[in-house]
């Protein structure tokens, strides 16, 4: 076991560790952002191999260099204008950060210890090991693979983050311990389970110490319940779990957690690492891109009456539109960027996805009841997350906004899409679909089960938080009525400016931001 | 609102929180005894045994793959005598040694592992290596 984590240490989080400090800064997830960072890194590096000539540990080295002297540049540039590049994140002291972190990995620790057993999985070792084992050649190596028909069955067009932090640990140790793939697999999926952990974690209120405790250990649990959805497959090498941690923690940090640059880059980095793990997870960070865009840069519908009156024309306004929408495509393009050059990169080598290429004999009815059935037996959480949704949206919707979370509506339409782009492949899909969902719907729902999961705890710790409140406490009222006043106060100048931009109702940071971090404010409370 | 409106309200409040507490306390509770349990079969030592068992044949197979094949050689992985397990972890073993070819007429190699007692150079698998 000490192979995988020097691997997971020295070779991404080392690497990893500046990029996730100049996000994450003194929050806890900067421990399990780190690694998922280095992963990325990875990636990037196998995609590269796939273009030029060199070895996957020279692409690494050549990619780790170039994004630390980036995060360098960019450090020293904010400080050369005088302004933070992220808004540091508030109420987290160093006691409470050791705290979650030791709490989370203290959870993580019980299920990880199933990697004693050795177990590898059926596609563990038919894709993933065979993937890693293709990047372990070389350029020449992997692009005779890759288009090799008898390679067919190993997928390769599959993204490339698992295989390549598993070949980064044959680069670093040899190839004496085929399993060294499969527990590289799973700790980058306990570092995105980590990564949820910790965003739960700061769901609670910063200046309660009763409700931390309950939030911290509702992190430490979804944790265990991660690897409990994931069941054997989250220790055995498969690469469900990894791609459904991320994008769930892409969701906690995009779509519920206030709005602030510090979460929103953090979830950008999650919904990379999920698109770049499998096509599910690609399919499904696209739309979880997409709604933390609506999200940050929300629909507005222009009134007739402003331009009568004079407070804008049919230009500006138009101008404003283009703008805006320019904006929200390039909150999906840009972190969209790294799966996007894989796909075209498999695309230039004539790959396709296996599971679109036959043709079938089902028809589409048969096939969608069929796969509903079976992804419905996978939800059974569903109707409790619901009730709970409900109920909490009648009783605890002050309290949610108060805090500055997101609309849980947000979560719930990401389990929606994502579980209609998995239930869309089964029906357009070609292969027999009861043997591919008696092979797969267990995996592929994970991050369906995880979200609700996600959402159950969360409501756990408003609850708590409410439980804890006293409604006339006074300095809870008092730092809400002064956020409030200096939210109204930036609305006015903000929209002087043509974005829709609110500030923190409860936090007085949004005062923190340059007028040059304008592109990527600082937002609370979207309803 | 009277003080009694509010103190009803308050009350109601409590219980909702109480409700959803308890709701999600019982509903991730019971998935993370699941773990638990998945968990400790993972780690019986029968189940042990036979991971490191398989694990350390097919470590051997691809020692034996290294040291039988000559590097880069074109090789055919013969299905009739490999089951498609065996023929997909044959095919990952040899890369990226060798070259798998999907027909047997550009191979140089033929490449086949069977298992049963008596042969088992490898805990019970041996590698077949035949010239075209």
């Amino acid at each position: 076991m000490m192979q995988p984590l020097e691997v997971l240490i020295l070779g991404l989080a080392v690497p990893g560790l500046l990029p996730a400090l100049a996000v994450a800064r003194r929050s806890p997830a900067v421990i399990f952002l780190a690694p998922i960072v280095g992963a990325i890194m990875a990636a990037l590096a196998a995609e590269l191999e796939v273009a030029v000539s060199l070895s996957l540990l020279g692409c690494y080295v050549l990619v780790a260099v170039t994004v630390n002297a980036a995060v360098i540049a960019s450090l020293l540039m904010a400080r050369r204008v005088g302004r933070r590049p992220l808004v540091p994140q508030e109420g987290f002291s160093l006691g409470w950060s050791i705290l979650t972190v030791l709490i989370v990995l203290a959870a993580l620790a019980f299920p990880l210890s199933g990697l004693q057993a050795h177990e590898i999985g059926w596609d563990a070792d038919s894709i993933w090991l065979t993937h890693s084992l293709m990047l372990s050649g070389g350029h020449r190596e992997l692009v005779t693979a890759m288009t090799d028909p008898a390679y067919r069955f190993a997928n390769p067009d599959y993204p490339p983050l698992v295989p390549a932090v598993s070949a980064l640990g044959f680069a670093l140790f040899g190839q004496g311990n085929l399993y060294l793939a499969v527990a590289m697999t799973e700790l980058v999926a306990a570092c995105a389970l980590g990564l949820v952990g910790t965003a739960i974690a700061t769901v609670a209120t910063a200046e309660r110490r009763l409700t931390r405790v309950p939030a911290i250990a509702a992190g430490g649990v979804i944790c265990i319940v991660g690897f409990a959805v994931a069941g054997v497959n989250g220790i055995d090498g498969y690469a469900d779990l990894p791609w459904s941690a991320a994008a769930v923690a892409a969701v906690v940090f995009g779509l519920v957690l206030p709005k602030s640059r510090q979460y929103l880059v953090t979830a950008w980095i999650c919904a990379v690492a999920a698109s770049l793990t499998k096509n599910e997870g690609l399919i499904t960070a696209l739309a979880v891109m997409s709604l933390i865009a609506l999200r940050y840069r929300p629909l507005t519908f222009s009134r007739p009456g402003r331009v009568r009156d004079g407070l804008g024309s049919p230009g500006t306004a138009a101008h404003q539109t283009v703008r805006a929408w320019a904006e929200r495509g390039a909150f999906i393009v840009a972190p969209g960027l790294p799966c996007l050059i894989w796909v075209a990169e498999v695309r230039a080598l004539g790959l396709r996805d296996a599971f679109f290429t036959l043709s079938t004999s089902e028809s589409l009815a048969y096939r969608a009841g069929a796969a509903a059935e079976r992804i419905g037996s996978y939800l059974t959480i569903a109707p409790v997350a619901l009730a709970v949704l409900i109920l909490g949206c009648i009783f605890l919707n002050r309290d949610r906004r108060r805090s500055g979370l997101g609309n849980p509506l947000w979560l719930w339409a990401a389990c929606v899409v994502g579980l209609a782009a998995i239930f869309a492949t089964y029906v357009f899909g070609s292969l027999e679909i009861h043997r591919w969902l008696a092979a797969s719907v267990s995996r592929v729902t994970d991050f369906g089960q995880l979200v609700l999961y996600a959402e159950l705890t969360i409501w756990f710790v408003i609850a708590f938080d409410n439980i804890f409140t006293r409604d006339d406490a006074p300095q809870r009222e008092l730092a809400a009525a002064a956020g409030q006043r200096l939210g109204r106060r930036q609305v006015v100048s903000a929209q002087s400016d043509g974005a829709s931009i609110r500030v923190p109702a409860a936090a007085p940071g949004g005062t923190q931001q340059s007028p040059g971090a304008s592109m990527l404010p600082t937002f609370h409370g979207d309803g | 609102v009277s003080a009694r409106g509010r103190w009803g309200r308050r009350t109601i409040k409590s219980i909702v929180c109480a409700a959803i507490i308890a709701a999600a306390a019982v509903a991730c509770g019971r998935k993370a005894y699941t773990d638990l349990t998945t968990t400790a079969n993972i780690l019986a030592p029968q189940s042990v045994a036979d991971s490191n068992l398989t694990n350390g044949a097919w470590q051997c197979i691809y020692r034996s793959i290294r040291a039988d094949v000559p590097e880069g050689a074109p090789v055919y992985i013969d299905i009739r005598t490999s089951d498609l397990y065996f023929l997909q972890r044959l095919t990952e073993m040899t890369t990226p040694w060798a070259v798998p070819v999907p027909r047997m007429s550009a191979a140089r190699l033929v490449l086949s592992v069977s298992r049963g007692a008596g042969h088992g150079n490898c805990s019970g698998l041996e590698l077949a290596v035949r010239h075209r």
